[in-house]
């Protein structure tokens, strides 16, 4: 049987919807997409988790959104990270690293 | 910054939620609608790209509820659902709800009115200036230690052997006065007693104060003028300010009244002022209608002289000076109050026993913004009777409420059961059902506050039972308490009940009909049943010793014939120019009033009889013996009569002992012993020892049986009849023997009054069988509130009992069917039911005859002619509610009893 796309690691989503959409302002499909693809379809997005979390994010002020018409042409609405979105993201990439680093080296110790 | 954002975006869902949830919808379709163009890219159909997108990106409706709950405004709305919910389930059921409603209304009214008398008497300060500015001194008296003589206020003090003591020497008030630097103000005061006004069956209480006392309170008189040091002097014409309840209730709010002389235990004193609306003096639960300078008591006292240095017997207050603390002022205090103990210990009397005592006595000062907490801490007794009972109502309302929200959540469980099953959180059914519990608090709580409106004033009437003692406000602060009262109430009664309905399985009770599979652990249910009959029996124990002592009451033998007698109060309007024409003004109306159809003999009496009114004098019989004190009724010559008093030797009072004739009196039996030592001492003469005819020799006439005087509960005290033409006080009250019920010849009376001289006014006519009931005020109020809530106990109980019974009735509808059917009998059904009920009772009675025990000695103090463990009361208490509590299960028992089985089995 083939390798059940997973669940997210607790609390990661917020990190990573602001490193999707620091690439470019994308919709709530492609946001889902991106991440599948990027994680080579480790993750797998839920519609319920992924759109609380981009209300959590625009009520935080990290985002905001606004309705564009999509590449064919549907209407769409297209999130953007805003300036204390780049900055929570640099700084959560940073702690991120960290602790991947120190996890690492707790399990690779014995 | 953000969480401005956080809650506008709420605001926005809240009060914008169509718009809201298109958006919603709109972006929701759109990922819908791409997901499906992307499968269907890779050559799915459409229908199988829409079910595989279905199942990889879980159902878009959950995904719409999810995000709809994520924000803060989504509780506020559930709760508005809830609320809603509530709201309709309740109507649905208005029986419940009525019932629910109205228990606590009447529970929480209770305690809301209770709290605004406790309020106004325990936690409020006194209306005076900047109240935390004063101080109450008094002292700790160790057993080594005393003043010469104490006359004042004393209880237990903080450790056996210490008691504490309120009243200091005169010389101490003044040396605190003349040598405190930390106290802008010294005053002192303390009660008079019973004075009686102008010679009436007017009866007032009062305070002899220094003279700083209302410049030290901060009091501003609102007519007339406050009093000063000045007065406060031996050879000052003495004044006196009346209080603003007295100024309305004796003189009808007449401003004239400032300048009027009126007769204090008969000595004149001109009234100079009235005090603010709202003061009642210092001493709260307790209304001072009277204030008098301290010099004045001397003209009061026996002697005739000012009280000694070595006496103790004046409150003393203080005001701190601005920044200036109690600590430093004990300090400073100290040394001047020692001087003045051992001052006032060598100024004592000659013949005092010399006992040496070694130990000087400990200064406290203790705050003052309540002032002496004397009165305020007996009413304190009364008050947690009353409270308890109030209390012991709620906790019944409470229990009542839970055991039928038990029943109630154990026929919804197939109702929560299907939420659990729709996805709602146990926590969402908890608070459902929460809600429906604060939904009833808050309507009890509004019916309790309009209850509590109309109460308020049965509550503040009910210590003293005939005035009230405090003015008792609903104001925002027993707003508040009724408020968290409710809230707690419905915590009380409502939590217990939503936690089993949100811990209930699911599996069971869908499938199988709520009547089979929802198992009632019927221990709560019961021990809550058990904890309502016993308070429901204390309530009633309490009742049935209240109610006997009315009874007991009512059965005393007065001492005359208190049946078909009308009395009422008649005054001069007129300040009369003579004596004389006041006599002449009586006897006329006397006689037109005799002459009314269906009136056997009219009377007169300075003193009501039994309304609570003193006159009380020193008497010494021969003008040589120990000052003794008697009570005084002055009469015209046919009271006794009239009344029905025998004589028991010499002769009555007659028409022609009269003003120039030798002064005469009849006493009776009981004055004859204690102030004559002999039967009957008729011939012999006695002399008042104060007052304006001190001095004078009177006779006595005639010795009489012995009649209650003022009140029932007391023996009959030693009483002197004079007659009202030797000494005419300006006020009396007028008694008519009838011959048939006094009130139907009562207008006839009033025009015969009228016509004859309309110079006299007429007031509070009444039978003198309602003048007795009314002296029972405090019992009576009392067994009111005990039976009434008595009965409301008894009547939730059996409602608790029935709908319980009723309840497992149902449940075991099959069973039961099942029982006959195998050749049950009706009684075998019968007893099966009732078994339960008789459990119940049986240790509700056990535990609250052990309860009711220990809570009569409560209100000991208040029965009359009863122990307060009486069998006879006790036992028919127990009597009644076994009976009422057994017949309200035995009709849901019958009724299963009467089950046919057939129809019982095929039930469901």
């Amino acid at each position: 049987m083939a390798e059940k796309p997973g669940e997210l690691v607790q609390g990661t989503l917020d990190m990573l919807i602001l490193k999707t959409l620091a690439l470019e302002p994308m919709h709530g499909y492609g946001v889902a997409l991106r991440i599948e693809q990027i994680s080579r379809g480790v993750f797998r997005v839920n519609a319920g988790s992924l759109f609380v979390g981009l209300q959590r994010l625009v009520r935080a002020g990290l985002i905001r959104s606004e309705w564009k018409a999509s590449e064919n042409n549907r209407r769409a609405k297209y999130y953007s990270l805003t300036e204390p979105g780049r900055r929570r993201l640099n700084s959560e990439a940073r702690e991120w690293g960290k602790q991947v680093a120190a996890i690492a080296r707790i399990l690779e110790a014995s | 910054m953000s969480l401005f954002r956080v809650i506008a975006s709420g605001f926005r869902s809240l009060f914008r939620k169509a718009e809201v949830d298109r958006e919603l919808n709109e972006e929701l379709g759109t990922f819908l609608e791409m997901a499906t163009q992307e499968k269907m890219r890779n050559g799915m159909s459409h229908k199988e790209a829409a079910r595989e997108v279905r199942l990889e990106r879980g159902s878009l409706e959950i995904a719409k509820e999810v995000v709809a709950a994520d924000g803060w405004e989504s509780v506020i709305e559930t709760s508005w659902q809830d609320f809603r919910y509530s709201l309709r389930s309740l109507v649905k059921s208005k029986g419940f709800a009525t019932v629910a409603v109205v228990t606590l209304a009447l529970a929480i009214g209770a305690n809301t009115a209770v709290f605004s008398v406790v309020d106004a008497l325990l936690l409020r300060n006194l209306p005076v200036k900047d109240p935390e500015q004063l101080v109450v001194f008094d002292w700790l008296r160790t057993p080594g230690s005393m003043v010469a003589s104490y006359s004042g206020y004393g209880r237990q003090g903080p450790t056996p052997g210490l008691g504490i003591r309120t009243s200091f020497s005169a010389l101490t008030v003044e040396r605190f006065r003349q040598h405190s630097a930390t106290l802008s103000d010294t005053f002192a005061f303390s009660p008079t007693g019973l004075l009686n006004i102008d010679g009436q069956g007017d009866t007032v209480s009062g305070l002899f104060v220094t003279g700083r006392y209302f410049a030290g309170l901060g009091i501003q008189a609102s007519i007339g003028r406050i009093l000063s040091e000045s007065d406060d002097s031996p050879q000052a014409e003495p004044v006196a300010v009346i209080s603003h309840r007295y100024w309305q209730r004796r003189f009808a709010s007449d401003p004239n009244v400032i300048g009027k002389t009126i007769a204090v235990n008969r000595s004149p004193v001109v009234i100079v002022g009235i005090t603010p609306e709202g003061f009642d003096g210092p001493r709260m639960g307790e209304s001072s209608d009277i204030t008098l300078p301290v010099s004045f008591a001397a003209r009061l006292s026996p002697t005739g002289r000012a009280r000694p240095v070595s006496v103790w017997w004046l409150q003393m207050m203080g005001r701190l000076k601005p920044g200036a603390s109690r600590e430093q002022a004990l300090a400073e205090l100290k040394t001047p109050f020692a001087d003045t103990v051992r001052e006032s210990w060598a100024a004592r009397p000659p013949d005092t026993p010399n006992t040496t005592r070694s130990e000087l006595p400990q200064l406290r000062v203790r705050p003052g913004a309540q002032g002496p907490d004397g009165p305020r801490l007996d009413a304190q007794d009364l008050l947690s009777v009353v409270f308890a009972v109030v209390a012991a109502i709620l906790l019944i309302g409470c229990v009542n409420l839970a055991t039928l929200l038990l029943v109630r959540g154990a026929a919804r469980r197939q109702e929560v059961t299907l939420r659990v099953t729709l996805g709602a959180s146990r926590w969402r059914v908890l608070r459902q059902f929460m809600t429906e519990s604060l939904l009833l608090a808050a309507l009890g709580g509004i019916g309790g506050t309009v209850l509590a409106f109309w109460g308020k004033d049965f509550m503040a009437w009910l210590p003293v039972g005939d005035t009230p003692i405090v003015n008792a406000r609903i104001d925002s602060q027993v707003l508040a308490f009724t408020a968290v009262l409710s809230i707690i109430t419905s915590l009380l009664f409502g939590i217990g009940p939503a936690m089993r309905a949100a811990r209930s399985n699911l599996g069971p009770s869908l499938n199988i009909s709520a009547q089979k599979g929802g198992i009632t652990r019927g221990v709560t249910t019961k021990a809550l049943l058990t904890a309502q009959v016993a308070m429901s029996l204390v309530l009633l124990v309490g009742s049935g010793l209240l109610v006997h002592t009315i009874y007991n009451l009512s059965k005393v033998d007065v001492g005359f014939n208190a049946d078909n007698v009308l009395v009422f109060r008649i005054d001069p309007t007129l300040q009369s120019d003579s004596s004389s024409r006041a006599f002449h003004g009586y006897e006329r109306i006397i006689d037109a009033i005799e002459t009314v159809p269906g009136v056997e003999s009219c009377t007169m009496s300075a003193m009501p009889l039994i309304a609570r009114s003193e006159w009380e004098e020193t008497v010494q019989a021969n003008g040589i013996g120990v000052p003794k004190n008697a009570f005084i009724q002055v009469v015209r010559w046919n009271f006794l009569k009239t009344m029905g008093i025998p004589m028991v030797a010499g002769r009555d009072l007659e028409a022609t002992d009269t003003q120039g004739r030798p002064r005469v009196a009849v006493i009776n039996e009981t004055m004859a012993r204690q102030v004559f030592g002999e039967r009957t001492p008729v011939g012999r003469y006695f002399q008042f020892v104060n007052g304006a005819d001190r001095r004078v020799a009177i006779q006595v006439i005639g010795v009489t049986r012995d009649s209650k005087y003022a009140s029932l509960e007391q023996p009959a005290p030693p009483m002197l009849f004079m007659p009202h033409s030797q000494v005419p006080p300006s006020g009396m009250t007028v008694e008519v023997r009838t011959t048939s019920d006094p009130m139907t010849v009562a207008s006839a009376i009033r025009q015969a009054v009228r016509e004859t001289d309309s110079t006299f006014s007429l007031a509070e006519m009444k039978t003198q069988r309602q003048q007795i009931a009314q002296t029972m005020g405090k019992p009576r109020a009392l067994a009111i509130l005990t039976t009434v809530s008595g009965m409301i106990g008894l009547f939730l109980a059996c409602v608790g009992l029935y709908g319980v019974v009723s309840y497992e009735t149902i449940r075991r509808t099959r069973e039961i069917g099942t029982r006959m059917a195998l050749g049950a009998r009706r009684s075998d059904v019968l007893r099966l039911v009732m078994r339960q009920t008789v459990v119940v009772v049986a240790i509700g009675v056990g535990i609250g005859i052990g309860l009711a025990l220990a809570a009569s000695r409560l209100i000991g103090s208040l029965l009359f002619g009863i122990g307060p463990s009486d069998p006879f009361a006790v036992g028919s208490a127990v009597a009644g509610l076994i009976v009422v509590a057994l017949a309200a299960s035995y009709l849901p028992a019958r009724r299963a009893s009467r089950l046919d089985p057939t129809q019982a089995l095929r039930y469901e």
